[in-house]
């Protein structure tokens, strides 16, 4: 089965450093951006991990907070509840996003191959410009992404 | 935190932070030794100020500023202000366009009545902490739940431009609608959902309920032909009935000392319960002919609903089950309005109108002037109308739970309090504020 990838980009565009993931995943190279499905989720809810076929991969992309500004992680999305509860990585929405991915994990809908990418943010204020160190964070965050999203669609990935 | 107070035979409760419902409240509740009850829903939620932040607007750039007052019901807030607007520029919408409305509608009940069923009523009865824990045991109850969200959510997203916050409602009808065909995507699933949603009434029917008795006065729209969303008049099940836009003429709000939210009640005191269990009483006669079976075959009769505060969570079933139906129905025959939106022109006046939200009546009132701005607002949530009927209900039910440990006691309340599926955010919506400015010495 070929794999098929969604990258689901979280976060609001006027909140400052919130919207760092949207800026991640706005210009990602052109044979990534016509093989994966790029969705703005704004705030990541248990069902939009729901309903997948066996071979989709998604790789989670938000701004967090417990992380330096401009710091990036990369993990199994199923091991972001686990920080998440340990206080270490907190999302910046009110409905933590390690819940949704809990809740998604507990009726199966959570994969070995699904990825977060978590920038760290300093500002949630009201304005579009992010700070300068999750600025400069964008383009190895796109990086990030487009290396995930390639090692899935390689065709010697194993299918998941 | 369950105490027995210094005073011999009182009862104080105090949960300082609800649970699995949206925004933050807390409960305190004492009963004396003579049984008298004192029950507060504190709700500490910051005031949001959005009655301010329309003013100056004009009505469409409103409708996108409503939407935000709530995550979970935006398009409650984006139906009750465009048609008070489209009431006092008398824009007459296209049928297609209000089927549509009805069908945006119908995705947001869908989305939040499945994440209160499934995700934080549920729990409640079957003995779980949280749908986390639930789905454990009940993972097909979890997955139903948000296979349902997830529906409904696509519904608001197709209408709306996207399922939080939708963009794309404008006075006169929609930014843009569905072409021909775009609407079949959801065909199958709706179809799917129906079967999933029947079997959620029989399930909620046969909870074990809490025994709960009230006499309490149901407040909704009632529409001679259809199932009540946007359209219809304000009546009660003891005869008050008046214009949607008259809600002022027999309510009010007040503050209470210990809310940031006002509460609201009628012009005699007493008061009222808004939601699906005031829908479905007063509003039968008019329910998808799918839902009403499904109803019948639960044996369960509207008093039995009516009285039992417990039992919203059949009404929300039923309610679920209509929306899904009538949503399949709108889809099977769909046909792109002529436009998009009709023209219209601003007048001044005042632009008054309630619909139905999820939770219950939402009034919206706003003083326009020639230009169309507005000048002045007011908006009145479900919430912050029901919190008297909590408050109510709960001196009602406190005194059946004293002599549970104080654990099962307080869940119970909780439970209680759920059953409103409260929607904490949206009830701060505005707090009366002076300043007291001390004189300056020069």
């Amino acid at each position: 089965m070929r794999a098929a990838v969604r990258i689901l980009a979280c976060g609001a565009s006027d909140r400052r450093d919130d919207g760092v993931a949207l800026r991640a995943v706005s210009d990602l190279p052109a044979d990534i951006r016509s093989r994966t499905t790029v969705e703005r989720v704004g705030q990541l809810s248990a069902e939009q991990l729901v309903g997948d076929g066996p071979g989709v991969v998604r790789i989670v992309v938000d701004c967090v907070r417990g992380l330096a500004a401009g710091a990036i992680l990369d993990l199994p999305l199923a091991d972001l509840p686990r920080l998440e509860a340990a206080g270490s990585v907190t999302s910046t929405h009110a409905l933590p996003i390690g819940q949704a991915v809990a809740l998604a994990a507990a009726v199966g809908a959570v994969r070995l191959g699904d990825r977060f990418i978590g920038i760290g943010g300093a500002s949630f204020g009201e304005g579009t410009e992010l700070t300068p160190p999750v600025a400069a964070a964008v383009a190895t965050a796109r990086r990030m992404v487009t290396d995930q999203a390639r090692r899935v669609l390689s065709p010697s990935a194993i299918p998941r | 935190m369950h105490t027995t107070t210094a005073v011999p035979g009182e009862h104080q409760f105090d949960v300082g932070q609800l649970t699995r419902v949206e925004g933050e409240g807390s409960l305190h509740l004492r009963v004396a030794a003579d049984g008298s009850v004192d029950a507060q829903l504190r709700i500490f939620e910051a005031p949001r100020y959005f009655e301010r932040l329309v003013v100056g607007r004009h009505p469409d750039e409103v409708l996108d500023i409503v939407a935000r007052i709530c995550g979970i019901c935006p398009v409650a807030y984006q139906m009750s202000g465009v048609h008070a607007f489209e009431d006092l520029f008398s824009v007459q919408v296209d049928p297609a366009t209000r089927l549509l409305r009805r069908l945006f509608y119908c995705g947001e009940w869908i989305e939040s009545h499945a994440l209160h069923i499934y995700l934080l009523h549920a729990p409640d009865f079957l003995g779980y902490a949280s749908a986390l824990e639930m789905a454990a045991d009940h993972r097909q109850l979890v997955e139903q739940g948000l296979a349902l969200k997830k529906l409904g959510n696509r519904i608001v997203a197709i209408l709306g431009g996207r399922a939080i916050h939708p963009v794309s409602v404008r006075v006169g009808g929609f930014s843009r609608a569905p072409r021909a065909g775009e609407l079949d995507e959801l065909r199958g699933p709706l179809a799917e959902a129906i079967t999933m949603a029947e079997a959620t009434v029989a399930l909620t029917a046969g909870l074990d309920t809490p025994p709960s008795e009230r006499d309490v006065r149901l407040v909704s729209l009632r529409h001679p032909a259809e199932y009540p969303m946007s359209d219809g008049r304000i009546v009660s099940s003891d005869g008050i009935d008046i214009a949607p836009g008259a809600w002022n003429s027999i309510f009010h709000e007040e503050q209470v000392p210990w809310s940031h939210a006002l509460q609201a009640r009628a012009a005699d005191g007493v008061p009222y319960l808004l939601g699906p269990t005031a829908r479905l009483v007063l509003g039968a006669e008019q329910l998808h002919p799918t839902a009403a079976a499904a109803l019948r075959a639960t044996g369960l009769e509207l008093p039995d609903i009516a009285r039992n505060v417990f039992r919203s969570i059949v009404a929300r079933s039923v309610e679920l089950l209509h929306a899904i139906a009538e949503a399949a129905d709108i889809v099977e025959r769909y046909r792109p309005p002529e436009r998009p939106a009709e023209p219209w022109q601003p007048r001044a006046g005042v632009a008054a109108w309630a619909t139905e939200a999820p939770r219950g009546l939402l009034f919206h009132r706003y003083e326009v002037d020639e230009g169309g701005h507005v000048t002045a607002a007011q908006i009145v949530p479900p919430t912050s109308q029901n919190q008297a009927a909590i408050e109510h209900d709960l001196a009602l039910f406190a005194p059946a739970v004293l002599e549970l440990p104080h654990d099962e006691a307080t869940r119970r309340l909780e439970q209680l309090i759920r059953s409103y599926d409260p929607c904490i955010s949206c009830a701060t919506h505005f707090l009366q504020l002076s300043v007291e400015r001390a004189a300056e010495t020069a």
